[in-house]
């Protein structure tokens, strides 16, 4: 039998995409990671292109949410299904996909993470400080230390390199966590399934010696630059010039520094968007500063991106295309000398205060491993490969890639490849784990509240801090209080049963722990309470570590006053509780697909691959889409005989129904049950669908510029490659292409990010198959992303010839006479080039098109480009607001045909965490409506951030979507009629929280 | 806007002119109803009727200066449940027809089938004024020409002495005063269904140039307005700031839920305060006092107006209903005005300016209120 369990190598976003939806379908994951703190690289950035913010908590489920605990995912994270592995490494794997053993090694932390309680006694002894890399090495910590992003602590580990054995910690810690002699760990575990998402390397700058990292101290890299303007960084925000300590004016973005040279054939994606994020800070900060940004292109590809660009270039951030050879230290002036060559050959110096390179991503020095125990090839860059573009796969069955492991990445990508790669590595799990029936907990709302309580002394931390007792003694003389017993720790392992037994015992039914970190020990306490047999949530934990004995140190009275007023107003709220523990929310297991380009053919073909069933509704006569135009790709693998084997699959899918010429004509209902008009030429028909995914795809741009429609030799690069697909096509003497046109600029001002591929794939066919032929490309900036930047070199070796243009001197193209002649400015000539090509073929771009009107339809959201909106740009990138739609390919925007697949696998990934498991539980915090005080003024409507309230016109009120809500209670502050109630929040609670902590 | 019909006619017909217009729509079948006030059988108020027999129009009083009951609320109380399948035209003052635009976003009325027709307004007499006046022997219609001549009257609703909002904006038709001399009136169409109706009106000339005398003649009185508005406020700010002011000028509150009852904008089922939320058992009252030595009863006065301005003030039109309806003139409608003005100019919403405004708060804006919340 096939393990239902799965391993995810990896906890950075990909790969923490991956497991979260693993998990959420119903399968067990191990996640292990190297480091001795989960997050990878994101855990050091607090803010996100294009949003300015983090989000990243967005990624949690947002069905069963309260499962996988709900808050800051750069502070902790947990799953019921997922297995977190620290300083865990991948040693072998073996058998094969379904039933792989692997075997695993565990490096020593020396803190027992279960015992430690994260007081910092350890901290306060150590002697050692070593630089602390969590903070670009800007700042020291101690060999035992803990990461603290946002101040909230985890379990503390031991740096073994640094530690000088002294066993001062060993003293200090008051639960007896840390073990010197700890060892590695060596164990197996059997899985269906391998997800690696191993992720990247920052580049290592001391490579590059000319740039003087680590020599002069105000070179700086773009992630210590991000540490340094953090509130959580080394300097609590302060940035300020490293050498003198003095305001910085003028400041210098390097790019590409460790991407896209002779050693690194890549680009890496995000450094763009990365320095233009924290050019963009800077001026925030004071814009005054001079900031610049030497750029070789300026690769703003990413939705949304370009707009970004152009608010940057509007607060005056200043962009120079260039190279810059080295970076030089001027002792007198104190300044650094950037040397840099323009556009035009000129070499010009200028002195600026602080550089910043922006360092790439590399491959991860565990690539070389992973190849060697998984039998995968790297490409010459160092970047493991999958079978081929489009896929997460490997040669090796049951193994898939995601994330910048198999190449550079930014964000969104990773995140759909992570979410693809989970929906591959599903097939070989058995599942769904279902949990045990329990006996379900007795209705304890209907009895008189008999509230126990915990006071945790953690050790003396909070009892040591405020009088714990006399809290007791008042808490004690209340009615409904039963017991308040003092704990020395509440969250340590043996302390578990003896909770339990008391709870017990005494027969309370409810129960307050006041303890610390709730985001950290609510499953702890959840547990407790059901083996006492209560409902899990007839309970609250107040923290009166962190919100009073640590911030009110100096003032102990008020600090007791705070937690009386806390706890009281905790046991209040539970005396009100009347919350039912979690129902069941079914699923119908039928999706539709809206779109039969490749978007919905590859999401379809996903879905059906699991055994769901799909209606595949195309609007058009045939399959296929915009693909159908394509012919030639990068990495030369042929685009037709890809479209007819997906189609040919699809068609002969027993799990998929075509309906061609067909079109949604109307909604109702929500995640779990849509009910769903469907127009086909005979009839209409109406369906039931537990979700749907739209791929409703784009439409080329028309074009009006540059001569085309008055010349035949002026084309559109769809067109050209139709001429290039007919054998019988002469030679041309000249090719010249021009790009973005129409794109990044006026009404288009987003790249439609295939166009450079293509234009390569064409330029580089006619250079293939005749030689002879010239072809000139005219391009703002190339967007060669990631590996596709291998192309561009390639191309530039076979001869073609690339000359940059700018929007205030664009080619100018004449067609009067036999062949057309354009005009444009040649930057190292310095003058005009005049050309008379046989072709001049023009990228036109993408933009949006919503013939079927399914936007309307399902109440999307567009950007201001026209595009669908996603829930969350960077996090959620295939989710669209509402729960239970899901968004892939061009419809959310332009794109390549690699990521349009890897999308809609995606889109099928999430769709499965709904769809497999056939039915969800709800949370008991739900929002509901009183029919008889609602007067439908519909404010909660638009309110709803989850879509999850829309009036019921037959009912006459509104209603909410059980599925959707999230118990946010958004709905119950817009009301002004209190029609809406929110359970385990009604109004009656709220007053006596009120009360009990007004009154004492 | 100049595309539509300017009108203007003799002011002394301005009462016979309506009434021809409304007549004339009813007869041509135009429109199937009325909805305007009339004279009360005391003769010392005016209510709103709906006249649907062009016989019965001579019985309107459509300028009376007074406010009984917010058209507003009556336009809510006709169409919320079913829109008007036949047209009806309503005569409304410009706070009604903006509270109406504020309930129709609300979802509590629907315009379908209304022929708005409004005026430009110099105000309104509270209902017990209005009955004096009245009784006295005095034309409160005589007092609106004093109005529109530029003199203030002391008798005249404080909101209304400080409104800046008395010309109509979002309506089919408004009857003009501003831009035209003491002996005469105009009608201008802001839409075709106002063009169409006007076609109706038999007499009347072309009001040539009216564009241009009426803005400056409206912005004038709207400075005026303004300028007296901001010493109201300037005033009032005085009286209520701090809880112990507030306590203050409450304590004439009877909580009798008048203001609430009135309020256009107030639509709830049942208003929060009157529900079972508030019903206590006898230990909370006897915990409450014991905690301060005593207690104010009934426990919820303040608190009562607090909640109320906390959901209705993004709102609020500042048609001054409530303060007509307190029977211990208590300045609800000005304290209201005051703190519904300066909300909604923080987000830049005019209750009842425009229906494309989506009602405060169904909003979230990012970038909002920094000197509260910091970044």
């Amino acid at each position: 039998m096939a393990s239902n369990r799965v391993l995810v190598v990896g906890s950075g976003v990909s790969g923490w995409a991956a497991a979260l939806n693993l998990a959420s379908s119903g399968v067990h994951v191990s996640l292990i990671e190297q480091a001795p703190f989960l997050g990878g690289t994101l855990a050091q950035i607090e803010r996100q292109f294009p949003t300015n913010r983090c989000l990243m908590c967005t990624m949690l489920p947002v069905t069963e949410r309260v499962e996988a605990g709900e808050f800051c995912l750069r502070r902790d994270f947990y799953h019921p299904l997922i297995d977190v592995h620290l300083q865990t490494t991948l040693k072998k794997v073996e058998g094969e996909a379904g039933k792989f053993t692997v075997s695993l090694e565990t490096a020593p932390r020396y803190v027992n993470e279960e015992a430690c309680t994260a007081c910092g006694k350890c901290e306060e002894v150590c002697p050692v400080e070593t630089p602390d890399p969590f903070n670009g090495n800007l700042s020291t910590r101690k060999a035992i230390y803990t990461r603290v992003p946002s101040g909230i602590p985890h379990a503390y580990c031991i740096d073994a390199d640094a530690c000088t054995r002294c066993g001062r910690c060993v003293d200090a810690c008051p639960t007896q966590a840390v073990d010197l002699n700890q060892t590695p760990e060596s164990w197996e575990l059997e899985v269906a399934s391998v997800v690696v998402a191993a992720g990247f390397d920052l580049f290592d700058a001391t490579q590059l010696m000319q740039y003087g990292w680590g020599r002069y101290p105000d070179v700086l890299t773009s992630l210590q630059l991000e540490r340094l303007l953090s509130e959580t960084g080394p300097t609590g925000g302060v940035w300020t010039r490293q050498a003198t300590g003095d305001a910085v004016k003028k400041l210098a973005f390097i790019q590409c520094v460790g991407s896209r040279d002779l050693n690194h054939p890549y680009c890496s994606s995000a450094c763009c968007m990365i320095a233009l994020k924290e050019a963009m800070f800077v001026k925030e900060k004071n814009p005054d500063i001079e900031t610049t940004l030497y750029y070789m292109d300026l690769r703003d590809f990413g939705k949304g991106y370009h707009r970004y660009r152009e608010k940057a270039a509007e607060m005056g951030v200043r962009f120079v295309a260039s190279r810059v050879p080295d970076v030089k230290y001027n002792p007198r002036t104190r300044a650094l000398m950037i040397r840099y060559i323009g556009e035009d050959g000129d070499v010009t110096e200028e002195a600026v205060d602080q550089v910043i390179l922006s360092v790439g991503q590399s491959p991860s020095d565990r690539s070389g491993t992973l190849a060697g125990l998984l039998g995968l090839e790297r490409d010459e860059g160092g970047y493991l490969m999958p079978t081929g573009l489009n896929t997460t796969a490997t040669k090796r069955e049951g193994v898939y890639l995601c994330g910048s492991v198999r190449e550079p990445k930014d964000i969104p990508d990773a995140i759909c490849e992570g979410e693809a790669a989970a929906a591959q590595a599903l097939r070989w799990a058995e599942g769904p784990v279902v949990e045990a029936e329990k006996a379900p907990a007795p209705n304890v709302a209907l009895e008189p509240p008999k509230v126990g309580v915990f006071l945790c002394q953690c050790g003396g931390e909070v009892s040591g801090r405020l009088d714990l007792s006399v809290l007791a003694k008042e808490l004690q003389e209340r009615e409904d209080v039963a017991f308040v017993d003092e704990v020395e720790y509440l969250c340590l392992k043996n302390t578990g049963p003896q909770l339990v037994k008391r709870v017990k015992e005494s027969g309370v039914n409810r129960v307050v722990f006041a303890a610390c970190a709730p985001y950290r020990y609510e499953r702890l306490f959840r547990d407790i309470m059901k083996e006492a047999g209560l409902p899990e949530n007839f309970m609250d934990i107040p923290c009166i570590r962190e919100q009073v004995a640590w911030v009110h140190e100096a003032d102990r009275e008020a600090a007791g006053r705070k937690a009386g007023a806390m706890v009281r107003a905790a046991v209040g709220r539970l005396t009100g509780e009347i919350a039912k523990s979690h129902a069941t929310y079914p699923v119908t297991g039928k999706m539709l697909v809206i779109g039969g380009g490749v978007a919905g053919l590859t999401a379809s073909q996903a879905l059906a691959s699991q055994g769901v069933a799909v209606d595949l509704v195309e609007i058009g006569e045939t399959l296929g889409g915009n693909f159908k135009d394509t012919h030639y790709l990068l990495g030369g693998s042929d685009p037709q005989s890809l479209l007819d084997e997906l189609i040919q699959a699809v068609q002969s899918s027993e799990h998929i129904r075509v309906l061609t010429q067909s079109r949604v004509v109307s909604r109702e209902g929500s995640l779990g049950r849509f009910v769903v008009d469907i127009q086909t030429p005979e009839e209409t028909l109406k369906e039931v669908y537990g979700g749907i995914i739209i791929a409703t795809g784009a439409k080329e741009r028309e074009v009006a510029e540059y001569g085309y429609g008055q010349h035949p030799g002026v084309v559109t690069m769809r067109e050209f490659g139709e001429r290039l697909s007919d054998p019988s096509m002469p030679a041309p003497e000249h090719v010249v292409m021009i790009q973005c046109v129409g794109s990044r600029e006026g009404d288009h001002p987003y790249c439609s990010r295939f166009c450079c591929s293509r234009a390569l794939a064409h330029a580089m066919e006619v250079k293939q198959r005749w030689p002879e032929s010239q072809v000139t490309v005219l391009f703002r900036d190339i967007m060669t992303y990631g590996n596709r930047e291998r192309a561009y070199t390639e191309a530039r070796e076979m001869g073609i010839h690339f000359f940059r243009y700018t929007l205030e001197s664009k080619p100018v193209v004449e067609t009067g006479g036999d062949r057309c002649t354009i005009r444009f400015t040649d930057p190292v000539l310095k003058g005009s080039v005049s050309l008379t090509p046989d072709f001049i073929v023009l990228s036109n771009g993408a933009e949006p098109d919503d013939t079927g009107g399914v936007g309307e339809i399902f109440g999307l959201e567009t950007t201001p480009d026209g595009f669908f909106g996603e829930a969350e740009v960077k996090f959620r990138p295939v989710d669209a607001p509402e729960g239970g739609i899901w968004l892939c390919g061009l419809a959310l925007g332009p794109k390549n045909v690699n990521e349009v697949m890897v999308q809609a696998e995606a889109a099928a990934a999430r769709a499965l965490t709904v769809l497999r498991k056939q039915s969800f539980q709800l949370p008991h915090v739900k929002a509901w409506v009183s029919p008889r005080r609602c007067s439908a003024c519909e404010m909660c409507v638009p309110a709803c951030p989850y879509s999850a309230r829309a009036k019921d016109e037959d009912l006459g009120y509104v209603v909410v979507r059980e599925a959707l809500c999230q118990g946010c209670g958004v709905c119950t502050t817009v009301c002004p009629n209190n029609a809406v109630k929110l359970i385990s929040y009604q109004e009656n609670q709220i007053f006596s929280m009120i009360d009990r902590m007004a009154l004492g | 806007m100049a595309s539509h019909k300017w009108i203007k006619f003799p002011a002394e017909n301005r009462d016979a002119v309506v009434k021809e217009l409304l007549k004339s729509l009813l007869e041509k079948g135009v429109v199937s109803g009325v909805v305007a006030p009339s004279t009360l059988p005391s003769g010392a108020s005016a209510a709103q009727s709906l006249i649907t027999d062009p016989a019965m129009i001579d019985q309107l009083n459509p300028f009376a200066p007074v406010m009984a009951v917010s058209t507003a609320k009556i336009l809510s109380q006709m169409t919320r449940i079913k829109p008007m399948t036949k047209k009806v035209a309503v005569l409304l003052r410009p706070c009604e027809l903006r509270a109406t635009i504020e309930l129709t976003k609300l979802k509590q009325a629907n315009l379908e089938n209304l022929l708005l027709i409004s005026m430009d307004c110099a105000g309104a007499f509270s209902v017990k004024t209005y009955a004096s006046l009245v009784q006295e022997g005095e034309d409160p219609m005589g007092l609106e020409a004093k109005l529109f001549g530029g003199e203030e009257d002391p008798l005249l609703r404080p909101v209304c002495q400080g409104c800046e909002w008395s010309v109509p904006e979002n309506c089919d038709i408004v009857i003009a005063k501003h831009g035209l001399g003491a002996d005469q009136y105009g009608c201008i169409a802001l839409t075709d269904q106002g063009d169409e109706a006007l076609g109706v009106v038999g007499n009347g000339e072309a009001w040539e140039g009216g564009e241009e005398a009426r803005n400056t003649a409206v912005q004038k009185w709207n400075e005026a307005k303004i300028a007296k508005r901001d010493a109201q406020f300037a005033e009032l700010k005085e009286k209520v700031s701090g809880i112990d002011n507030l306590l203050k000028i409450y304590a004439m509150c009877i909580n009798c839920h008048n203001c609430m009852t009135v309020c256009p904008i107030c639509f709830c089922k049942e208003c929060f305060f009157n529900s079972a939320v508030f019903e206590f058992e006898s230990d909370r009252f006897m915990d409450w006092s014991g905690a301060k030595g005593g207690l104010r009863l009934p426990t919820d006065t303040l608190l009562f107006h607090i909640g109320r301005m906390n959901h209705m003030s993004t709102s609020c039109v500042a048609c001054g209903m409530c303060q007509d309806a307190c029977p211990n003139e208590v300045p609800v409608a000005q304290i209201f005005k005051m703190v519904g003005y300066n909300t909604q100019k923080r987000f830049d919403y005019v209750a009842g300016r425009s229906l494309d405004e989506p009602v405060l708060l169904t909003q979230f804006r990012e970038d909002e209120l920094h000197e509260i919340g910091g970044e």
